[in-house]
Order: structure tokens, then sequence, then C-alpha cells
């Protein structure tokens, strides 16, 4: 494995990745000590002014300031790619598992569910989702992570299926093995790679999923910010104040190129066999 | 061929009701009555009753999806509670605005994304290829609403070239197409490199050029066709990709589509407008599945017969 | 004569590694010469040279490849690329994915006839019928239509030999052209080669690891071992007295008829990875002959006026004798 990560880091892109990636999480983590403001002190004097000294990236509609407000934003919009990947890896390895090793008709039901989930556009399935049950931070994270399951169920039903095959799970049968046991030794390390990268790209576009959500007012809500939510209070005002909207903006795409980036990396270091081709 | 064709279309079946059926069970997700949620929260009681018993919400749930999948069949998708239109009325109405920029987003996709996948693969590891590959990142990095917005400040505001929003002329339709278009050519582009890159790396691809093809015969007859298979296969997610794209940008735009109709009607709580287009366009990518699949075998002989 | 084809100390790297060195041959008109080699000799990279098909990493880094005394490495690649498929024609190892999968046996032979040979789209399908008949393909109208899935291994490999000759090439590089395909279909290709030689005239580069091969179907042979030749001489010379003590392992590797072997003889030892550092004769580590002063770089060794040697001990036994590869 260490040369897994040297391969990483010789991938320059990958590594610029990472570090912005680590920036952000910093950003996040430390948003109390970083803010120069409290992100909800409101100056309605002061509406939409741009960037001074006091207020580095401006102020808001309600004159909040813009950099305090993205980087608690940053909590949002990163947890809620974090948690939302959590969420669908763990439905996407019970669901593939299950699919997997029970094979028959509950392979049959759960491929075709999964067929439905695939079927449906996502967005549209969550932002109705959200609708219905009433946007909030939970309400978003755990619809967005109950609807991109499918890969990872994929990529583990898969793997489960052609180890099955192999004879030396035939040979721990027979030695009264649990075959549950077997499976979970032999199918995860093996389909560890694809999930890794699987997880990178999906937290990169459930952020871009969760910013549009919130920038059409079905995501987080006020006071609460996240990226997409704050570049939605910009976009009425983004004639006469493009600054609102500009900046959440370059920090999603700074965000999601970031994972884009790493999820790259990763596929090149964990897949020799395309470094090689290179 | 036909026999295949059949073969798929009949597979599509159960997947349309999966689909329907999960659509109308979103509906049950809302805490409370989904009738007072179907009606609309300021609805009267009369209003409500008459929707509980046309489609048989005082029955149990499974009774309840086959009336109305039974109504759906037949065209009936309820009328809208805002502005009591049938819901396939409205639909119909803003259809062609929806299927007109996405036509032409997807033109310009293409336009985008082929020659540039093929130029960085033919000249791979130089800057065309960094440049190219950079762009796609780039427009894969950024959500599709932000690169409206600046495409509005600095095109309709700053220069004033094209309008900012609505429809009428032509010069409505370009900063919408291209925002659409762009952003999806992004991710075509990407897919056209990878897998035009694996695709040279084949025997077959030295054959053509041992026989003395031009590299732009090589390219395009011998590699490109080959590196379709894998694009066409993924294809159908283009519908979906565009769909999103759609119902952001349509806002944005005030384009009088589908993806508009979609946004208003969940602020609204429109919900029998919001269950038919979300069935309607997912019924449209099974469709686009279906073609794709056909595709698929007119390209791969290899498909055809088994 | 002139030959049809002259190599002369070429040198190619693959990135910063080298993989020939100093190689040098030549093929007369309607020749056949035969390349052999264990994988990894430089075999197929010398082929691919010549045909110009080199891709990267690899680079020509110096030599001359003359083709009818001109210089094709100072071509205009495009003016090489003239050549390919007319001039000469390549046939490879796996016909199994050498022919493009979506296009029928019909649209892959007339590309060449229209490319090279200025036909219409309906006199090439003519043609290309005539060629699956003269490689023996049996109702050549219906397997034009066929797609190269539908066919055998050999058929394909028929169908390739078809589309190169369809050029009518002066010379044509088979590289391991039988490797891949059953033990019966592989006499049949070559027994087609040798008799389509016969009737077109055109000279034959057989590139192979199998010296037997070389043996039955070739005039002239050309060792090669780690990116060099180490010997090359007639047919007949090779076989009977072979110089370089790799040419004589290979010799005794082969199973022979009337001759009670209980093992075959294997050469000890691997052919090198890397061929920096190695100044002298690359063989030496595992030639049972081996002495100091194989260390130091060396030419070839005159040893009759059609053999040559790269080994000191041929130079032992005739002198210091000019030798040109003729």
């Amino acid at each position: 494995m260490p040369s897994v990560l040297q391969r990483l880091f010789q991938h320059k892109l990958a590594t610029v990745g990472a570090i912005v990636l680590l920036l952000l999480v910093f950003a996040a983590l430390f948003a109390p000590w970083l803010a120069p403001n409290n992100p909800e002190d409101v100056h309605p004097e002061a509406s939409l002014r741009g960037p001074s000294r006091q207020f580095p990236l401006g102020q808001d509609p309600s004159g909040r300031c813009i950099l305090s407000r993205m980087l608690y934003g940053a909590r949002a919009s990163l947890s809620v790619g974090f948690l939302a990947g959590v969420i669908s890896l763990g439905v996407g390895i019970i669901m593939g598992s299950l699919a997997g090793y029970f094979g028959g008709w509950v392979d049959l039901l759960i491929m075709r569910v999964a067929e439905v989930f695939m079927t449906i556009p996502q967005f549209l399935l969550v932002i109705a989702a959200v609708a219905i049950v009433g946007p909030s931070f939970t309400s978003v994270l755990v619809i967005i992570g109950l609807s991109s399951w499918t890969g990872y169920a994929r990529v583990l039903r898969g793997e489960i299926l052609s180890i099955k095959q192999k004879p030396f799970v035939e040979a721990a049968r027979a030695y009264g093995s649990s075959s549950w046991r077997i499976l979970l030794r032999h199918v995860l390390p093996n389909c560890l790679s694809p999930l890794i990268v699987m997880v990178t790209l999906n937290v990169a576009s459930v952020i871009l999923l969760e910013s549009s959500l919130s920038f059409l007012g079905f995501g987080i809500q006020e006071p609460q910010a996240s990226w997409g939510s704050i570049l939605s209070q910009g976009r009425a005002y983004f004639q006469s104040a493009p600054h609102v909207a500009t900046f959440p903006g370059i920090a999603i795409m700074l965000a999601v190129l970031a994972f884009n980036l790493l999820g790259d990396g990763l596929r090149d270091a964990l897949d020799p066999k395309l470094v090689e081709g290179e | 061929m036909l026999k295949y064709v059949v073969r798929r279309i009949l597979l599509a079946i159960p997947l349309v009701l999966g689909i329907s059926l999960l659509v109308f069970g979103l509906m049950h997700l809302a805490p409370g009555d989904p009738v007072r949620m179907l009606a609309g929260r300021e609805a009267p009681q009369e209003v409500i009753d008459s929707i509980r018993r046309e489609w048989g919400f005082d029955k149990p749930f499974l009774v309840q999806y086959f009336t109305w999948l039974s109504k759906v069949l037949r065209g009936d998708m309820g009328r809208s509670v805002i502005s009591q239109l049938p819901v396939s009325y409205l639909i119909k109405s803003r259809l062609p605005y929806t299927l007109k920029l996405n036509f032409w987003a997807t033109l310009l996709g293409l336009a985008i994304a082929f020659p540039l996948g093929v130029i960085a693969a033919a000249k791979r590891q130089t800057w065309v290829d960094y440049a190219a590959s950079a762009f796609a990142l780039v427009g894969m990095s950024m959500p599709g609403f932000w690169l409206a917005l600046v495409l509005i400040i600095v095109f309709a505001v700053q220069l004033n070239w094209f309008p900012t929003s609505g429809t009428g002329t032509w010069a409505h339709y370009v900063l919408p197409t291209a925002t659409l278009g762009f952003s999806w050519a992004a991710g075509l582009m990407r897919m056209v490199r990878t897998s035009l890159l694996e695709v040279l790396k084949e025997d077959y691809v030295r054959t053509a050029r041992a026989k003395g093809l031009r590299e732009k015969v090589v390219l395009v007859k011998h590699a490109l066709r080959n590196a379709l298979i894998p694009i066409v296969t993924v294809l159908g997610t283009w519908l979906a990709y565009m769909v999103v794209g759609t119902v952001v940008i349509e806002t944005i735009f005030a384009w009088p589509g589908l993806g508009r109709l979609l946004t208003t009607a969940l602020l609204q709580r429109d919900f029998f407008l919001v269950q038919a287009i979300i069935l309607m366009i997912s019924v449209a990518v099974v469709a686009a599945n279906l073609l794709v699949d056909v595709l698929y075998a007119v390209i791969d002989p290899r498909v055809r017969l088994s | 004569m002139q030959p049809l084809l002259e190599v002369q100390d070429l040198e190619v790297c693959f990135a910063r590694r080298q993989v020939l060195r100093r190689v040098s041959f030549s093929i007369a008109p309607g020749e056949t010469l035969g390349i052999v080699g264990e994988s990894g000799s430089g075999k197929s990279v010398t082929a691919l040279s010549i045909m110009g098909l080199l891709s990267r990493p690899g680079r020509v880094t110096g030599g001359r490849v003359l083709w009818h005394g001109e210089d094709l490495l100072q071509l205009p690649p495009d003016s090489h690329r003239q050549l390919r498929g007319k001039a000469m024609a390549m046939i490879f190892q796996e016909p199994m994915t050498c022919l493009n999968p979506v296009y029928t046996v019909e649209k892959q032979i007339s590309e060449v006839l229209m490319l090279h040979r200025g036909m219409s789209k309906k006199e090439a399908a003519e043609a290309a019928a005539d060629y699956l008949e003269q490689v023996g393909i049996a109702e050549p109208m219906a397997r034009l239509r066929n797609y190269p899935h539908e066919l055998s291994g050999g058929m394909r490999q028929r169908v390739m030999i078809a589309m190169a000759l369809a050029g009518e090439p002066e010379l044509l590089i088979a590289d391991e052209p039988t490797t891949a395909l059953d033990v019966t279909v592989q006499a049949q290709i070559l027994d087609l080669l040798k008799q389509l030689q016969a009737k077109t005239g055109m000279a034959m580069i057989l590139i192979t690891h199998d010296l037997g091969l070389v043996a039955e179907n070739a005039e002239r042979g050309v060792v090669m071992y780690a990116g060099e030749v180490v010997e090359e001489g007639s047919v007949e010379e090779l076989f009977t007295n072979p110089a370089h003590p790799y040419t004589q392992g290979l010799l005794r590797s082969l199973p022979r008829w009337g001759e009670q072997q209980d093992m075959l003889y294997t050469i000890p030892g691997t052919v090198p990875r890397r061929l920096e550092g190695i100044a002298g004769c690359a063989f030496a580590e595992r030639c049972p002959l081996a002495e100091e002063r194989c260390a130091e770089p060396q030419s070839m060794h005159r040893f009759s006026a059609t053999q040559a040697a790269r080994c000191w001990r041929t130079k032992d036994k005739v002198g210091d004798a000019e030798w040109q590869s003729r």
C-alpha cells in the first residue's frame, strides 16, 4: 500500500486536489477562528457592499459577511458531501452484498430496484423528495445518500459473484467456514480500490447536487448557509452586486475540482495497469 | 435484430412499472395526508374529498397505485391544483421549448466534445491535450447555474449582446444553449478522449496504419468508430444529465420549458404536476436507453448476433 | 544488384531505454529473409521501424533504412505513409485482434485497393473477392460480407494476407504470422505465403522465434539477440555451421528427426532486461564460451562470403576480414 500513496503523490494534479481539499476541510473545521465576523450579524445599511477591509469578500443582501458565511457554509457543503457519500456507500454495500450473496429472486429484486433508481434522473428524484419531505440539512443529505447507492451495489455484487466461483470459497465452505465471513474477508479487500475511487467522485457530484438544490431553494435553509444557498441569494442581485454570487461559485468549483482530481489520481494510483499503459 | 429489439422492449416494461411505483410512492413520503399535499395547503375540504374519492385515496396503497396507473395510462394525470388546467395540457404546452433548447445544446455539446476529444487523444501528452483536459475538468466541476450567471454578467449585462432571459428570437437561445451544451460537452469530451485512447492501443489500429491510410482516416474511420461503442452505451445518461441542466438553466433564464414548470410546481406544491413531469421524463430516459440499445447494435456488429 | 531494402546501424529507444543496437541487414528483391530471436530481441521493433509504425514512446535514434537506396527515415512522414500497404505490407501475430471488428471483410480489403490502386468501390469489391480466392478462402463472395468475429483465426490471417497482397507490395513483412494459430493451420498459412511469393515475386521478411520455420521457408537468416544482430548467413550455413554460440544454442534446442532426445536442450539464463551498461556481447552472461574480451564492443566478423557473426571466436578463426552485409 505505501506504493499507492507514493504513486498518488507522484500524480501532481491529485496532490493539488488533496491539498486544496485539506485546506477546505481546515477552513470548515476552524471556521469560528478563521471567520473575520459573526456570519449572522446583519448590517442592513451595508447591504450588498463590495469587498472591504473588514469584509474581505463583501456583504450579502442583509449586509452579512460573505467570507464568514462561506467559511461556515463550507461545513454544510462538505459535510453533506461526505455524509451522503457514506450513506450511499453503506446502503450500496448492504444491497450489493445481499444481491450477490443470496442471488436468485433477492438479487433480481434488488437489481431491478437499482435499475429504477438509475433510470429516474437522480436530480428529479432528490428535488421532489426534498420538496415533499421539507428541505433541511438532514433531509437533503439523507435523500441524496439514499438515491446514489446503485453504483456501489453493482460493484460489490459483481465482485461477490466472481468470488463465489473461486475454488477456495468452495473449499472453505467444505470445511464449514461461514460463507459470510469468507465473503467479507475476500470481497471487501478486492473491491476496495474501485469503491474508494467511486466515493471520491461521488462526493464531488453530491456537492454539486446539493449546491444546485440550495440554489433553487430546496436545499439548506436560512439561517444556516451552504455555498449554494449563499450563491442563490446573490442571484437576484447579480447584475448590481456580482461578488455575492461569484465567490461561493468559485468555492463550489474548487471543492468539486479537488475531489475530481483526487478521484482521477486515486484511480490511476490504485490501478497499476493503467499507469504502465501510459 | 428484430428479436433483439423486441426483447429490449419487453425488458423495459417492468422497469417502467417500477418507476411509476416509485414516483407514486414519493407522494406518500410526506408527513400526514398525501391528499392534503396533492390538493395544496389551502384547499377547501370539498376539494380534498373529491380528490380522495376520484383517485381512490381512501383505499389501500396498492389499490391507490393501480387506480392512479390506469388513469395515467389513459392520459389523465390529474389537474394542476394551482391553475386547474389538466397536467397533460400544461406539459404539452411547455415541452416544445425544452426540446428545442436541449436539441441545440446537444448539437453544441457534440460539436465541442467530439473534435476536442479526438484531438486531445491524437495529440496525447502535448499542450493541446493538457488544455483540452483542463477545459473538461473545469467544465465538469463548474456548477451550471454559476456558469449561467457568469455568462449573463459578461455577455448580457456588460456587452449587451444577448438578452438576459426569456424567449422569442434566436438571440434568446444563445446563452442557455451555451451553458447547457458547454457543461455537457466537458464530460463527454473526457469520455471521447479516454475511449479513443483505449482503442488507439488496439492491433487493428496498427493494421489500419500499416495499410498506409492517412492518420485522419485511421483516427476517425477506424478508431473513433470503435470508440463510439462504449460512448453510446452511456448516452442514456446524457438525457439524465440534460434534465438536471434543463431544470436549473430554464429557471435562471426564465425559459418557459418543463424544467421551469417543475421548479414552479415544486415551489407551489403542485404535486400532481410534479408527479407527471418526473414520470414523463423518466419514461423518456427509458425510451432513450432503448434507442441506445438499438444504436449499439447498429454500431457494433458483434451485438447483432447474440 | 541494389538491395530492395537495406537497414544500416538502426538504433531504437523506448523512452530512455535502448532496444535496438546497430542493427544491419539487407534483403534482395524476391528474396525471403528470416529474422530469428526470442521475444524481446527486437525483431518486431525492427519491422515496425522499417514500416514507420513505431509508436510512442519508441523512436528511431540512429541509422538508416534504405528502400531502393533512399533513406526512409529522412522522408517526410507522409511519403513514408504512402509506401505503406503499397510498396511494403505487413501482417501480424494476432489475427484475432488485427482486423477492425466493426467493418466487413470487403470494406477492409477494398480500402487498400481504393487507396493504393485507385479503384472504384465496385472494382475494389470484385478485386477483393479475387484476393480472397487467391489466399484460399472458399466462397469468397459470401466471406466478403462477413465481419471478423464471424471468421476463425486461420481465416482471419488469410484475410490479413489478402489485405497485404492487395497493395501489390514488393516486400511483405510477416511478424510471427502463425504463432497464434493451430499447428495444422500454421503449415497451411506458410505454404500459402510461399506460393504467393512465387507467384508475385515479392520479397518477404519472416519474423519468428522458431528457427525451424526459417529453415523451411527462408533463403537467408538473421539471428537477433537483445537488440542486436549476432549472426547472419544463408540458411544452410546457419544450420550446418553456426558461428555464434547463441545460434548454436538455438540449434541445439530444436527437436530433430531421427534423433533420440530425452530432453530438449535449453539455453541457461534469460535475455537481459536492460542493455544499458552492456558494452560488449549481450549473450556473454549466458554463453558457455564467454571470455574476458567479450565485455568489449565488437563488430560483425566475416566468416564466409555470406556468413558473419558478432563473436571474437569467429575473428580468431578467419582473421580481420571486412564485413559488408549484403
